[in-house]
């Protein structure tokens, strides 16, 4: 019997039901996040907003973990028993297409028209519109201003090139206790800004039709040899990949610069030291400057009994969506609320958003390739490089394997 | 003479009545059973195997293409389930005999006459009633590299502490430890139970026949024991066959692989990766190495009581 019960792992596919959505029936609709902290309090304000406003339609929002989300979005979606609304980051639309409703017939008449163009282009999969676009949250270069004072450094100034970030960083190594530089905090998404600091080189991650690795040759390996220099040659930090290790040392004031995302506006405003954000092009070799970017949309499963007032729930999400941008700190992607006076005159818009919002009309956006499945490229990069960054993996024999490892993992 | 065959036949019929009601009952007893074996456990082990032998579609399983072996020589062929096994294998070679080991040494401890054999009792079986998040995210918290009470400590001793759970050398010894310290109670529990039923007055006749502890031991506890002991070591050695949760919370798989178990790999094929029917082939085959150390482990220590 023991035995069975372990058998029964090789049934796990078999038993793919799950999910809580039943698809509603009548005015409700389910709406699954994944939005915690900052985000999941201005979700929950932006869907309690509309269902005080709409009497015929009320939205039941359900918030899944965000490590899981997808395999449990994957699951409900396969059981048949999906939410009838959810979100999903763009990058990640190419493995549900065959279970998203094209939304075409069901906009209303110049809805397509009411968001920023690049940023709804990539909601359009051979053709069909499968998701509206709630926002785009790229990266972000942040600084603790208090410790470039206390190195001496002009906290008005943050570095704009690699130049000036080995200045400034090799300054605060010198001249205080605390860690100068960590390129992904969460030790964990090393790959979005990788993606984008290559294309920033010049170079490409993946081929043309997206079935081979092209990052395994002299600007991969510069960019590799840049990470293990971080930790193991300037000393900017340690030599370390536990998770959310960077994420921690900003937060408490330990750690002078590191990249995240617009959500990282939320954060910090808890925190009580000074700090600033600029453009992040400080990787070596950047003759174009580019800065990784997802966006977070709205999609409506196939199965879902209640498309109508989903779409319609999604329209009006996504175009109403202020606090999403003053309080969650996210570049809304509808052009009105982007270019309306409540944003723009909100605390974020001076901290963060008119830098983030400026990268996006330089189209200094890299997004992610959509692959059939992006796990595909996503893990070997991150384990390479969080093994380059902890000083237990050679920079370029890491960034080689991890090519190959990709370039087999795309061809399948 | 016609009355005593009719008699006899009556006898045999009533017989074979009382028998087939005795298996009626039973039949009875055991269907709820046999209901959720059939629906939980059966079945998705027929389709498992059904769909190890597609390339499965999960948006549309009509879909699927039928490819018979082919996923099964892909697991062949495939560094990175070979891998998986490996650092299977190290966590099983790194909990099992320990747990077993510990557990035993705990249960014969504990039956001694000490003071405060019931707290400890208490103590032992605490960790296990913790649910795996619970512990995996306690000992990730004990094992952070720069906020963690462990280094904290360490720090003393050694000027740049690991960094435990990123370290290709500690990450697994790492979750071992945490496992160790969770589910030992287990162990613990049904070995003392085992122990306590050892009669007391053999052990008064290896004394009289002047018998040394470790005489008695070898060959009074461990033979009156075995059908625990090997209970516990099956049990043990299904669970580190498929330990997923630790590792999955504790290190994702990382440092580059090296605690991706094959449970966790086929958690990633399926539900990731979404290649079903190749994460039903890896779960066929770790079916196979659990029937297979469940069969030699019961012909080494298990067997008759007798």
């Amino acid at each position: 019997m023991k035995v069975a019960g372990a058998a029964g792992l090789t049934g796990l596919a078999g038993c793919s039901g799950g999910g809580s959505g039943d698809g509603g029936s009548g005015g409700t609709v389910t709406f699954w996040t994944l939005f915690s902290g900052g985000d999941g309090e201005a979700m929950k304000a932006l869907v309690d907003e509309f269902n005080e406003e709409h009497d015929d339609i009320q939205i039941e929002r359900e918030r899944q973990p965000f490590d899981q989300y997808y395999d449990k979005l994957f699951t409900s979606m396969t059981g048949g028993d999906a939410p009838d609304l959810a979100v999903f980051h763009t990058t990640e639309i190419q493995r549900f297409t065959d279970a998203l409703t094209p939304l075409g017939g069901m906009l209303s008449d110049g809805s397509a028209d009411a968001y920023v163009d690049s940023i709804l282009q990539e909601t359009e999969f051979g053709g069909d519109r499968l998701a509206l676009p709630l926002d785009t949250h790229p990266n972000g270069l942040y600084y603790n201003k208090d410790i470039f004072r206390d190195a001496g450094l002009d906290p008005e100034s943050p570095p704009t090139t690699f130049d000036e970030l080995k200045t400034a960083a090799d300054t605060i190594t010198a001249e205080t206790d605390k860690q100068a530089f960590n390129p992904d905090p969460y030790n964990r998404f090393f790959v979005r800004q990788f993606i984008a600091w290559q294309n920033g080189r010049g170079g490409n991650f993946l081929n043309d039709d997206n079935t081979e690795a092209a990052f395994g040759g002299s600007d991969g390996v510069a960019l590799a040899e840049f990470y293990h220099n971080i930790t193991n040659e300037w000393n900017w930090d340690q030599a370390d990949s536990t998770d959310d290790r960077g994420t921690k040392a900003f937060r408490s004031g330990d750690l002078a610069m590191t990249i995240n995302g617009t959500w990282f506006f939320g954060v910090l405003q808890e925190q009580d030291y000074d700090w600033g954000m600029t453009k992040p092009f400080v990787a070596p070799g950047q003759s174009q400057e580019m800065t990784w970017a997802n966006s977070h949309t709205l999609g409506v499963p196939n199965s879902s009994s209640n498309q109508e007032a989903a779409v319609e729930a999604a329209e009006w999400l996504t175009q109403n969506s202020t606090i999403w941008g003053t309080d969650a700190g996210h570049l809304p992607a509808a052009q009105g609320i982007l270019e309306g006076d409540e944003l723009q005159s909100a605390t974020v818009w001076d901290k963060t958003l008119s830098t983030f919002s400026e990268m996006a009309q330089d189209g200094q956006l890299a997004y992610m390739p959509s692959t059939e499945n992006n796990e595909a490229y996503k893990r070997p990069v991150n384990q390479a490089i969080s093994q380059i960054y902890s000083g237990q993996l050679d920079p370029e024999e890491g960034i080689k394997q991890a090519a190959a490892d990709v370039t087999k993992n795309l061809q399948g | 003479m016609a009355s005593e065959n009719t008699e006899s036949v009556l006898q045999r019929l009533t017989q074979l009545g009382s028998v087939d009601s005795e298996a009626r009952d039973g039949i009875l007893f055991a269907l709820p059973y046999l209901l959720v074996f059939s629906v939980f456990l059966l079945y998705p082990l027929l389709k498992g195997f059904y769909m190890s032998l597609f390339d499965w579609n999960a948006f549309n399983p009509s879909q699927s293409e039928f490819i018979l072996f082919e996923n099964y020589v892909r697991m062949v062929q495939d560094p990175a389930f070979f891998k998986a096994v490996r650092a299977t294998v190290v966590f099983v070679v790194l909990t099992v005999p320990t747990l077993v080991g510990l557990g035993l040494a705990l249960a014969l401890g504990v039956n001694q006459d000490i003071k405060g054999k019931r707290f400890l009792r208490t103590v032992f079986f605490s960790p296990y009633v913790l649910t795996v998040s619970v512990v995996s995210l306690i000992w990730a918290g004990l094992y952070a590299p720069e906020y963690g009470p462990l280094n904290y400590y360490v720090g003393f001793l050694m000027s740049n502490p690991p960094s435990w759970l990123n370290s290709f050398t500690f990450a697994m010894p790492a979750v071992a430890l945490a496992t160790i310290w969770w589910t030992v109670g287990f162990n613990f529990v049904i070995l003392l139970a085992a122990r306590q039923g050892v009669p007391e007055r053999l052990y008064e006749a290896a004394r009289i026949d002047g018998a040394s502890t470790w005489h008695a031991f070898k060959d009074i506890t461990l033979p009156q024991m075995r059908s625990a002991i090997m209970f516990v070591t099956t049990v043990q050695l299904i669970a580190s066959f498929q330990v997923f949760g630790q590792v999955f919370i504790m290190t994702n798989g990382g440092p580059g692989d090296s605690t991706q178990t094959l449970v966790m790999y086929l958690y990633r094929m399926a539900f990731r990766q979404q290649e079903f029917g190749y994460a039903a082939a890896i779960g066929y085959f770790l079916f196979f190495v659990l029937v297979s150390v469940s069969v030699i482990n019961y012909k080494f220590i298990g067997g008759s009581d007798e």
